[in-house]
């Protein structure tokens, strides 16, 4: 039998091999609705062409819908290792979106929001 | 506790205010910036000398008190380059490329000067792929050109608007893209800054 078990039976290589994600979160300054559609659109376009249809698809980005989270914010999940991919194409997108600092959970990323909303206030004035 | 290597975006062209600078040291980790002033709007609070550096456009001074002025101001006299290597550069600290075209007569001409050559993000920000891909490599290129010539080669937002701006992380990342070390890339930044407050320029009058 290939794989090392535990002494309850389940396999350690799964906990070995687990797959680490990160939320990268953007700021929509202009949230009309369609911006919402056309950012995912070009920003997945962007990761695209940049990085290749492999990395993009290894990458594993998609859109997390968070409760209490307002629609202003936008929280893509991606795979650890393509992160740096997931920011440059965030950053080269045609709309006007401010990246917060990605967090590896949930809770910290609304903390960080949290935080954005005191620091940022003139942003989101404006 | 004091950071040693400090994060420097030496080009954002947005309104000062002491929100935006805090908000770009809490969020984006940025430590120092450069910044333009109108007329008289100069920070003159000394514990802002370390934070804030003053971009003069060349041309704009007429006296040659550049470095640490009477006023206490830290000022960087920049100049842009658009291509044509006959137009003088002398007594400017930052060169901001925006056509590689004779740049290298230019690094050529100005060799020992100590002066920094700046690229912007944000004039390829809206550009198309290709033409990112392009500017990563040219990037590259510029960077081992300086280190050949005696340049500080600068990376800088060049942001107009918030969404303009750019983080440590993303900083990082385009320098990765273009396989230039970050930390070499911070340390040598800083060091040349450093030298440029202490007025350890050479500033040919002629």
């Amino acid at each position: 039998m290939f794989g090392w078990r535990t002494k309850k039976g389940a396999a350690l290589s799964t906990t070995l091999t687990k797959k680490k994600y990160r939320y990268a979160c953007v700021y929509l300054q202009n949230n009309d609705g369609s911006v919402y559609s056309r950012f995912m659109s070009d920003f997945y376009g962007r990761l695209i062409e940049l990085c290749g249809s492999i990395d993009f698809h290894k990458s594993n980005a998609r859109i997390v819908n968070v409760d209490a989270v307002s629609k202003k914010f936008l929280i893509v999940k991606c795979k650890l290792e393509y992160v740096d991919n997931v920011l440059l194409s965030m950053y080269f997108t045609n709309y006007p979106i401010i990246i917060l600092p990605i967090s590896g959970t949930i809770k910290q990323l609304k903390k960080r929001i949290q935080e954005f909303l005191v620091y940022g206030d003139f942003l989101t004035d404006s | 506790m004091k950071k040693l290597v400090k994060v420097i975006d030496l080009n954002i062209n947005l309104f000062y205010s002491e929100k935006l600078i805090n908000f770009l040291k809490t969020f984006f980790g940025i430590d120092v910036f450069g910044m333009a002033f109108n007329g008289d709007s100069y920070i003159s609070d000394r514990q802002k000398k370390d934070v804030i550096v003053h971009r003069k456009r060349h041309g704009a001074v007429k006296s040659f008190d550049m470095g640490e002025s009477n006023s206490e101001h830290f000022f960087l006299i920049g100049s842009i380059f658009k291509g044509n290597a006959d137009e003088s550069h002398y007594n400017v600290d930052i060169l901001t490329v925006k056509n590689l075209s004779n740049i290298k007569s230019i690094l050529k001409k100005y060799n020992g000067k100590n002066m920094g050559i700046e690229f912007l993000v944000s004039d390829i920000k809206y550009s198309d792929n290709r033409e990112i891909g392009k500017w990563f490599y040219n990037m590259k290129w510029i960077y081992e050109m300086c280190k050949k010539y005696n340049f500080q080669f600068i990376l800088s937002s060049g942001a107009n608007k918030y969404c303009e701006l750019i983080s440590l992380k993303v900083f990082n990342i385009l320098l990765k893209e273009s396989d230039i070390e970050n930390k070499k890339y911070w340390n040598d930044l800083n060091v040349w800054l450093e030298n440029k407050k202490r007025g350890g320029t050479f500033y040919d009058t002629n």
